[in-house]
């Protein structure tokens, strides 16, 4: 027995120098293969770099952890291992009180350093990046909201609503307000290392700048993907994200604005209108002025709230009717008083996205 | 089998009052019959016959009205089936009923891997949905219950020098309310099964299908058990101690029961309680986590992860405890460190509970929050550390005897060194913002509890199998099955770490092209990861009936465990054992744990 328990410093035997020569071979192995491997996948915005950086460093720190334990582990089946039943026992080290206390100083320094840098470090930088631009310009807000099983997003500023795809300008703060009508969601942007859940009765909020231009046809990773299960289409549940450069943004807002608003004649005033996959089955209703009318909604969307409401501008700031909210599978029929003549909108308030909106025209039918 | 034919009468006549009361009452205030109700009550009062049936009555119910309480039980097979107080034939039921689980789940794992073997979606409606849910619930449970319910229950008492635990109707009772949990987990899918995954977040599990209710009802009396459990670990541990068997004399697993059955016992009543607040919330109006009533769906996951975050240490605990232990007796050394690694137990205990959110850095809580919820998870690389400093030590300059319990031991090591520091990176914010509900997650807890438990657990049932069924495993497949299960792990899950970094989000069943590739590779390899299990399960039955005698103490172990026959006698041991000295006296000649006259003849080893 070369040691008693609680005194002497431990022998440095040939095991021990093997052990620390592959410790070091493996551990430099290990730096080298990171240094050159695409460990990470594209980067598209200014938090990706926070985020990925963290993540360099704490794999730059694990690679020695792991590697100690695969060199003990190797050497000591190498160098310790019987063949048969041991006739012998091993020597009694139950560890002294230094070797505790080294080991204590290591991994509790370790601790501390991963605690500081990259943990608070990354998270100051990551509250940066959320003001970050604020001082200096404004940021393009962009309402998301979702609900079961659709992303929808509002540009506030250019009155623009979409459910078909999320187009960013690049080098721009963009601050995401995110909310949900139903359950749990989470807004995550993969290429932006964003995530962020959206929860009913919250805004939750994460501001990105974009860094390049890009888009989901050309790299999967722009999308708005949900990440917190939320039922039965939670896979379905992705909307494409394109980065463009400002101009073209600009013009893609504009065309949106502008994107057609579909017209056509009433023929009575009984209306009839199908909500099924959180879409009407009609982009324009009709009636004549000053005369009362119905609505019949067909909520054919099993377990899903929907309604149909009536306003003069796009902002919904002038509501001229707001029907019953109700779950499907069910009809209602609203009825409705008189409107003055003129070219309103409609849509499912829940729902506030192209598929469940549209025209709603009040005029003389043709040939009265 | 009669106790569990008079059980399943019971649980029919309970379910029946139950539901029949109820339904009665609503007939009688003219409100339509059915809905949650009926079903929950029904649930609870099943449950209560079961246990009068199966033998809560005979043995322990006839007291409470003044009779005699009758406990003879049957001998030979028929004794695992009826309400035995024996911790050995408890012991045994815990780990043959979480075999048939673990089976069962591991079964629908195969499913989720088949789903995933392409990008496009092949199970239709919900189906995915409640088979990932199903699989996670019932491999939770596994995870919390077969290392503590079954090498617990049977291995504790006979450590420490006990006859028996401190209250053997009660853990009679944790393993009974079990088979009910099961049956309702089982039962869901019929009734529209729920999608919301174990952790049943609301506000959708306030909404989902009425498979949810049947979820509810088995995590609480699931809970029960493991509370009731863990009380009784405690209990015995603290007060049914051999003599001279001081605590720091204790085996290392004895102390991580003792630190898991601490979380058990504390925290496992919050996962209840936020439980029963959703089905307040479905069944009774009340709006706990509705927020056009006022709730907060962030509250249910608060009360959530604070049990749930413990509960994994309620996992693992037990199996680092039977890591040291093997690795001690089969490097024939002391274990090194063994005070710091009874500390890393209960620094591990201290910490569990002041960690929970971060599972919640990306929920929307108040951003400040993050700072100290990384840090304090940060340092339970500290006591982790120490673990893995006892575990290090001990097989450095041993005289390794590779057996199959020693190479899950190891296997151990590997699996949660990956496990254990790709924890890290979920822990701090920058990097957890992007991983968080990635398969990088899902990932990391299978290198943990799988890697870490479920490895451990093999290790403990190959090393404690000779003392359990008096046989030897044959020893070849019992490598094969160690070697083949390590490869297969690492070909199924390594991949999965780049699949989640690369955009692989959890819990769905159709994903973008470009990550088939990790995809096809993990589900290939799990299927053939699946297969090692039945040779497994070939070899521990077939040895379980055939095998060769094992003897008294076929490891040359020098725990209390190995100085009585295989199986042991029904009180343990023929004489009170007498505990003198530390628990692994390898290599000190002179020193023992046991006073050598309670020794009986020591059997050799085999090889």
């Amino acid at each position: 027995m070369d040691q008693t328990p609680g005194k002497g410093r431990p022998r440095i035997g040939r095991e021990e120098i093997t052990a620390g020569l592959l410790w070091l071979a493996l551990t430099a192995t290990g730096e080298v293969v990171l240094w050159n491997a695409p460990l990470l996948p594209a980067r598209y915005s200014d938090t990706a770099h926070i985020s990925d950086d963290a993540f360099l460093v704490l794999t730059r720190l694990a690679i020695p952890v792991f590697a100690f334990v695969v060199s003990v582990l190797v050497v000591s089946l190498l160098r310790f291992r019987s063949r048969g039943a041991p006739k012998e026992d091993g020597e009694p080290i139950r560890g002294s009180a230094r070797t505790i206390k080294t080991w204590l100083g290591i991994t509790g320094g370790l601790a501390v350093l991963l605690i500081f840098y990259p943990g608070i470090y990354g998270i100051l930088e990551l509250q940066r990046a959320r003001s970050a631009g604020m001082d200096t310009e404004e940021p393009l807000v962009v309402q998301v909201k979702a609900a079961r099983w659709a992303w929808t997003v509002t540009y506030p500023d250019a009155g623009v609503t979409t459910g078909e795809e999320l187009v960013l300008p690049v080098d721009r703060p963009v601050r995401f307000e995110v909310s949900s009508v139903d359950v749990l969601h989470s807004f995550w942007i993969p290429a932006f290392r964003a995530k962020i859940d959206a929860v009913p009765g919250l805004t939750t909020v994460t501001t990105v700048t974009p860094e390049r231009t890009g888009s989901f046809d050309q790299d999967p990773l722009l999308r708005l993907q949900c990440a917190e299960l939320c039922g039965l289409q939670h896979s379905q549940m992705s909307m494409p994200v394109r980065v463009v450069e400002e101009p073209a943004f600009e013009a893609w807002l504009l065309e949106q604005g502008a994107a057609g608003m579909p017209t056509c004649e009433p023929s009575g005033t009984e209306l009839r209108i199908v909500a099924q996959n959180i879409a009407f089955d009609r982009k324009c209703l009709a009636v004549p002025p000053d005369t009362p009318f119905t609505i019949e909604l067909v909520n054919n969307d099993a377990g899903v709230p929907h309604n149909l409401s009536i306003a003069a501008d796009p902002e919904w700031t002038q509501v001229l009717f707001t029907g019953e909210t109700f779950d499907g599978v069910a009809t209602r029929t609203y009825e409705v008083s008189g409107l003055p003549a003129g070219v309103y909108r409609f849509r499912c308030d829940i729902h506030p996205i192209p598929a469940m909106s549209g025209t709603f025209v009040v005029k003389e039918a043709e040939g009265s | 089998m009669r106790a569990i034919a008079k059980g399943v009468l019971g649980a029919v006549i309970g379910y029946a009052a139950g539901f029949g009361l109820v339904a009665a009452a609503q007939l009688a205030m003219g409100n339509p019959v059915g809905g949650a109700v009926p079903v929950v009550i029904g649930s609870v009062l099943a449950t209560v016959g079961w246990l009068l049936g199966v033998g809560m009555w005979r043995a322990w119910a006839r007291e409470w009205v003044g009779l005699e309480p009758r406990l003879e039980v049957p001998t030979g097979p028929s004794r695992f089936f009826c309400f035995n107080t024996d911790h050995k034939v408890i012991g045994v039921q815990y780990l043959v009923t979480f075999v048939i689980v673990f089976g069962l789940a591991g079964l629908l794992a195969m499913v989720v891997r088949w789903e995933l073997l392409t990008p496009a979606r092949d199970l239709g409606g919900d189906a995915y949905n409640q088979v990932m849910s199903l699989h996670g619930i019932l491999m939770v449970a596994v995870a919390v219950a077969a290392v503590l319910g079954g090498l617990g229950n049977y291995c504790v008492p006979l450590m420490i020098g006990a006859r028996d635990m401190a209250f053997p109707r009660l853990n009679a009772l944790s393993y009974w309310l079990i088979p009910p949990v099961a049956v309702l987990l089982l039962t869901a899918p019929f009734v529209g099964g729920w999608d919301s995954g174990w952790t049943a977040y609301p506000p959708l599990s306030v909404v989902n299908a009425g498979g949810q209710v049947l979820f509810i009802v088995a995590i609480v009396i699931f809970g029960l058990s493991s509370i009731l459990g863990g009380l009784n670990a405690i209990a015995t541990i603290l007060r049914m101690r051999a003599p001279g068997m001081t605590m720091l004399r204790m085996p290392i697993f004895v102390w991580s029961v003792f630190a898991a059955s601490i979380i058990s016992l504390l925290f496992t009543q919050f996962f209840a309680a936020s439980l029963i607040l959703v089905l307040l919330d479905r069944v009774a109006g009340t709006q706990f986590f509705e927020a056009a009533g006022g709730g907060n769906p962030l509250l249910y996951q608060h009360l959530f992860w604070f049990y749930s975050h413990p509960a994994v240490y309620v996992m693992i605990l037990p199996g680092f405890g039977i890591t040291l232990e093997v690795l001690a007796h089969f490097s024939r050394k002391p274990l090194f460190a063994y005070r710091a690694a009874v500390a890393g137990f209960l620094g591990i205990v201290v910490l569990s509970g002041v960690v929970w959110a971060h599972h919640m850095f990306t929920s929307g809580m108040a951003n400040f929050m993050q700072i100290p919820f990384m840090t304090l998870t940060e340092l339970i690389s500290i006591p982790t550390g120490l673990v893995f400093l006892s575990a290090l030590g001990t097989i450095w300059r041993g005289r390794l005897w590779l057996r199959t319990p020693m190479l899950f031991a190891l296997a151990v090591l590997f699996n949660f060194a990956i496990g254990g520091v790709t924890g890290i990176y979920l822990a701090d914010v920058a990097t957890d913002i992007h991983l968080q509900d990635t398969y990088f997650v899902v990932a990391h807890f299978h290198y943990t509890i799988v890697g870490g438990e479920i490895f451990a657990l093999m290790a403990g049932i190959y090393y404690w199998f000779p003392k359990i069924t008096g046989r030897m495993y044959r020893e070849s497949l019992g490598r094969l099955h160690a070697i083949w299960m390590f490869v297969g792990f690492q070909l199924v899950f390594l991949p999965l770490f780049v699949a989640g970094i690369h955009g692989m989000n959890r819990r769905i069943n159709e994903y973008v092209p470009a990550l088939q590739g990790y995809n096809a590779f993990a589900s290939v390899a799990a299927f053939a990861l699946a297969a090692v299990f039945l040779v497994a399960l070939g070899n521990l039955v077939w040895s379980w009936a055939r095998g060769p005698v094992a003897g008294a103490n076929p490891w040359r172990a020098t725990t209390l465990e190995w100085t009585t026959s295989s199986p042991p006698p029904p009180h343990n041991f023929e004489q009170a054992p007498e505990v003198v000295g530390d628990p692994y006296p390898y290599g000190e000649p002179g020193v023992v744990h046991v006073r050598p006259a309670t020794v009986p003849l020591i059997s050799g080893g085999s090889e």
